[in-house]
């Protein structure tokens, strides 16, 4: 009989417990993931930031920003053996700014190499070196790899703003981001000054952020990011004449995937080479949801929504259109 | 008791629905519409190709999709809308050298008059089914 008295807890008070807990583990996880992604979103903002003032430490040193990119085999910035072959061919920014950011070993190293011409025939020593601040944590394919004809090389996760718009009056074009004078800060071989910025810094995009397509197969070029090897092709720099992540499709030399579902709208790309389609740009794009990271000419990051309108975006991406600009 | 466990379980429950619906919403931009339809050139599919949906004003939103076994998928705006297809193939023998080894090159093949000069148009409507047909010709 004594059985009877005994305490104890019956199943289904316990089963009852256990599901308030299970409830209350649903609703915390979310919360983490939440945390996770915010903390990635920081780091990603922070990396544009320190990037920004990297590129503004150099214009105290050579008062000029860097090139977007420099010619392979002319030029101002293209470098000469004594045998006549030039090396170094296809740096842009992205080599120039690394003693600003830290890197000034891997600078160095690639300074001094001088025996194969091309970036994307550097040693893996040189090209595959992670720049942990040139990649994006909210991008699940970061830090990247590809995107300048080989697999092993690192790809970054932001690029400076080309414009790639000709205005006629306040009617923007699409225009090639690779060739010439793009509107932009930067260009090929260009030589701006903070003074060449009429529109002024705080209203004018300096650099931005791109989603990597996943893994790289071998002879793709000119995706966001691909620096080495892939800058001629379009990877030094981005058009703001689509919104941030646009469905109209990125055009470069050749993609690492022509769509990249789990990116936001799913990152379309074209193959301007075998497609035979002129112009190459790429759009700013981010796993951020509803917008994207620029840092503008004074080195402030702003967050833009998808939904900016688009005179004002436009506008932007150029340094000297004279559009007065209402704030994003 | 019983009453009371139950009705516990029920407000745990109705916190958890309304916590996974405040996640959803607060959607911003211009309101969307579904689009779809079909592609063919002279008379056939096009396998793979782009087509654009551009606004009637420059700084109208632009949109596009994939053309996949001649049908495409997408949301618009609603409004006059200007369209522009592409789709490309491959130039047998003809190689591109720029980058030190030999890459494939390609042509457009959609006459300018569907895309750099288009006169393709679309009305999108705010009901019903937008499905808008192309059939373009190399003539």
């Amino acid at each position: 009989m004594h059985f009877r008295h005994r305490v104890a807890f019956t199943l289904i008070e316990l089963l009852v417990v256990i599901a308030i807990i299970a409830i209350l583990i649903g609703l915390l996880l979310p919360a983490v993931q939440k945390v996770r992604e915010a903390a990635a979103r920081a780091k990603c903002t922070n990396n544009l930031k320190q990037m920004a003032l990297g590129i503004h430490n150099y214009e105290s040193s050579y008062g000029r920003l860097p090139y977007g990119h420099a010619t392979e085999d002319s030029g101002p910035f293209a470098e000469k053996l004594p045998d006549g072959n030039y090396y170094h061919r296809r740096k842009n920014w992205f080599q120039e700014i690394l003693p600003y950011i830290e890197q000034n070993a891997l600078y160095e190293r690639y300074d001094a190499y001088t025996t194969n011409y091309w970036l994307h025939y550097m040693p893996d020593s040189i090209k595959a070196v992670v720049v942990p601040s040139q990649s994006c944590p909210s991008d699940p394919s970061a830090p990247g790899f590809g995107a300048g004809g080989t697999t092993t090389a690192f790809q970054g996760s932001y690029a400076v703003c080309a414009g790639g718009i000709t205005w006629t009056g306040t009617t923007g074009v699409q225009r090639d981001i690779t060739y010439g004078d793009a509107g932009g800060i930067f260009y090929r071989d260009s030589k701006t000054k903070l003074t060449d910025i009429r529109d002024g810094t705080s209203n004018t995009i300096m650099a931005g952020e791109g989603i990597i397509r996943g893994r790289s197969t071998s002879g793709t070029w000119g995706e966001l990011g691909g620096h080495w090897g892939g800058a001629p092709h379009g990877s030094f720099g981005f058009s703001t004449f689509q919104p941030p992540n646009t469905s109209v499709a990125d055009r470069v030399y050749s993609c690492k995937a022509t769509t990249y579902p789990a990116a936001p709208n799913g990152a379309p790309c074209e193959n301007g080479n075998a497609g035979g389609l002129s112009g190459r740009w790429n759009f700013v794009r981010s796993y951020h949801s509803g917008g994207a990271n620029v840092a503008m000419g004074d080195a402030s990051v702003r967050f833009v929504r998808d939904s900016v309108d688009l005179q004002t975006w436009r506008a932007s991406g150029t340094r000297d259109e004279g559009i007065v600009t209402t704030d994003f | 008791m019983q009453s009371v466990r139950r009705s516990f379980l029920a407000s745990f429950l109705s916190a958890c629905v309304l916590g996974i619906l405040a996640g959803c919403g607060s959607q911003s931009g211009p309101k969307l519409y579904p689009a779809s339809g079909t592609v063919t050139f002279d008379g056939k599919p096009i396998e793979t190709g782009r087509i654009t949906f551009k606004g009637a004003n420059a700084n109208d939103r632009t949109y596009a999709a994939d053309i996949t076994n001649g049908e495409y998928k997408l949301e618009l705006e609603a409004g006059q809308k200007i369209v522009e297809i592409t789709a490309s193939r491959l130039i047998p023998g003809k190689f591109d050298n720029s980058n030190g080894k030999p890459e494939p090159i390609g042509e457009m093949y959609i006459p300018k008059m569907y895309n750099e000069n288009s006169q393709l148009k679309a009305e999108v409507k705010d009901s019903g089914e937008n499905k808008f047909p192309f059939e373009l010709k190399a003539k």
